[in-house]
């Protein structure tokens, strides 16, 4: 900050992170908007307190230990170590990240100056002290988005107290350490791999969408949602409108996610004897916000038309499909032309809505808004389809690093869905449902999740004299 | 006069200024407290959500919803997937 140029850098970089932050709430108000909408009379209230104490609780979890979680464990194969070809030896260890510790000093206002903390140095907090906040919000609304997706499938029967846990545990520690292999510039399924993800399709929407549907086994139906036959009874959503003004939110988030994504002013030039600075992706590879704001928009296109065609103009599934076109296409639209992001998303749209209904038929799962098909499938195959596309590409600038790869991005998809997303939420909710503490008990159920609140305001009114 | 934290004065070189929060040096402590409260706070939703549901249960078991909840029992559809 002792001159004009890297101050302005430095303080355009914290603005343009705060700026992201404050759109991506839109997309926490837009899942709010879209679950209540969905849910039935008798259970809006439990299903709007369920979605909106997440951003406490998750808020806690990530200030506590999620930061430090995404610094600290990108080595690997695995939580910890990493073999190394230079040396011939297997890195072991948590990487230091003394700025991310939840006592660090940096963790709150700084200047930016000389250290308290004799384990920091100058160079520490003139990098951290003006980025660290905003970084962690970015971060931590990506943390909310992980816990909204399983908020929507597992509505009108789930426990709250239960939800939240597993909120925490997805929002805090799972997608964290998925970002850390595979969402940062040195995390090691970049490097062994060449796993390619800009604008997060595996890493939250994929791993999301495993977790959700693991809950879903476990927590099982919604009483009567399946007919003695087998075939599946629709609930109608309390308030449309409601649905349809969620999902705009959430699409206007999106675009500060997918700015949020990126590092807004980086030098990209190779050579130290010159400079060319450029947006990047979170690997420090080039792109502009002015490709991401063609792909960001073909994807919602193919999406909404493909959703509109799929379902036959069911206006949930349209929009659930602009929605996961953009979700489909989100792994390489840092370098897709605008017409292959189409394609991609028309593709991932199609084979969600279909795999949806074909898994809800099959295996009685009832995910109660999509949840699973449009973040699960669709960031499944947009992790997949990144790699023939993207086939022989870098994944970084650093040139020792493995280039994208279908097997690459296989593996990855892997890891998200299955490896970090499907099971630890699998253990996870069983032991709740052993413990009891899964589903709500069936009076309940039947009678409402806002029985009780209902019960406490008539007989108030009553008191009252009305 | 002193104060709770390093600053007592603006009118220093900003480049040897770091944490400008009151009680610096107490950030362990205040992590644990923080610990503490959210373990406190999981720890009373998952034990007060049991004793409600156990009172709105006990009140329902009292009305006709029995009559529904025996209707639904019978057609199977309430189990969770085995």
């Amino acid at each position: 900050m002792d001159n004009e140029l890297s101050a302005l850098t430095v303080t355009f970089t914290e603005f343009y992170y705060w700026v992201t932050v404050v759109m991506m709430f839109l997309i926490h108000v837009g899942f709010c908007l879209y679950e209540v909408g969905v849910s039935r009379e008798k259970n809006k209230l439990n299903t709007l307190m369920k979605n909106s104490m997440l951003i406490p609780v998750i808020t806690v979890g990530f200030f506590l230990f999620g930061w430090w979680i995404y610094f600290a464990f990108q080595n690997g194969p695995g939580i910890t170590g990493q073999w190394n070809e230079q040396t011939g030896e297997l890195e072991k260890g948590l990487k230091i990240a003394p700025w991310s510790e939840p006592w660090s000093e940096l963790m709150g206002p700084h200047l930016g100056g000389k250290p308290a903390d004799g384990r920091l140095g100058t160079e520490d907090t003139a990098a951290w002290a003006r980025l660290n906040g905003v970084f962690w919000a970015a971060f931590l609304l990506f943390s909310w988005t992980a816990g909204s997706i399983l908020s929507g499938g597992v509505i009108e029967r789930i426990r709250s107290g239960a939800f939240w846990l597993l909120a925490i545990l997805v929002g805090t520690v799972t997608w964290v350490i998925d970002a850390a292999w595979g969402w940062s510039d040195s995390g090691w399924m970049v490097q062994l791999l060449g796993y390619h993800d800009a604008y997060a399709s595996g890493v939250i929407h994929g791993l999301a969408g495993g977790s959700a549907l693991a809950i879903l086994i476990h927590l099982g139906p919604r009483i009567g949602r399946f007919r003695d036959d087998g075939t599946p009874r629709i609930f109608p959503a309390h308030n449309t409108w409601m649905i349809i003004i969620g999902m705009f939110l959430i699409y206007t988030g999106f675009w500060g996610f997918y700015a949020a994504c990126n590092v807004p002013i980086y030098d990209i030039d190779p050579d130290p004897e010159r400079t060319f600075f450029s947006a990047t992706t979170i690997y420090l590879t080039p792109t502009t916000l002015s490709a991401i704001t063609f792909n960001f928009l073909m994807a919602l296109t193919a999406g909404l038309l493909t959703g509109y065609m799929v379902s036959q103009g069911d206006p949930f599934w349209t929009f659930q499909g602009g929605l996961g076109g953009i979700i489909t296409a989100s792994a390489g639209n840092d370098l897709y032309h605008p017409v292959q992001a189409f394609f991609i998303a028309v593709i991932g749209v199609w084979c969600g809505y279909k795999l949806h209904y074909w898994v809800e038929k099959k295996f009685k799962i009832d995910d109660a808004v999509g949840a699973v098909a449009i973040h699960g499938y669709c960031g499944t195959i947009g992790v997949l389809a990144a790699g023939f596309v993207l086939w022989g590409y870098p994944s970084s600038p650093y040139p020792d690093y493995a280039p994208i790869t279908p097997w690459g991005q296989l593996i990855g998809a892997v890891i998200m869905f299955f490896g970090l997303g499907f099971v630890p939420c699998y253990v996870a909710a069983g032991a709740l449902k052993k413990l009891g503490l899964l589903r709500v008990p069936i009076e309940i159920e039947l009678a409402g999740l806002d029985y009780d609140i209902l019960i406490e305001e008539k007989s108030h009114s009553r008191k009252r004299g009305e | 006069m002193g104060s709770t934290g390093p600053i007592e004065t603006w009118n220093v070189n900003p480049m040897d200024v770091g944490p400008i929060y009151p009680f610096v040096g107490w950030e362990v402590l205040m992590f644990a407290a923080c610990v503490l409260f959210f373990v406190f706070f999981l720890v009373w939703k998952i034990t007060s959500e049991n004793a409600k549901y156990a009172a709105s249960v006990q009140k329902l078991q009292e009305t006709d919803v029995s009559q529904a909840l025996a209707a639904a029992k019978s057609t199977g559809n309430h189990k969770p997937i085995q």
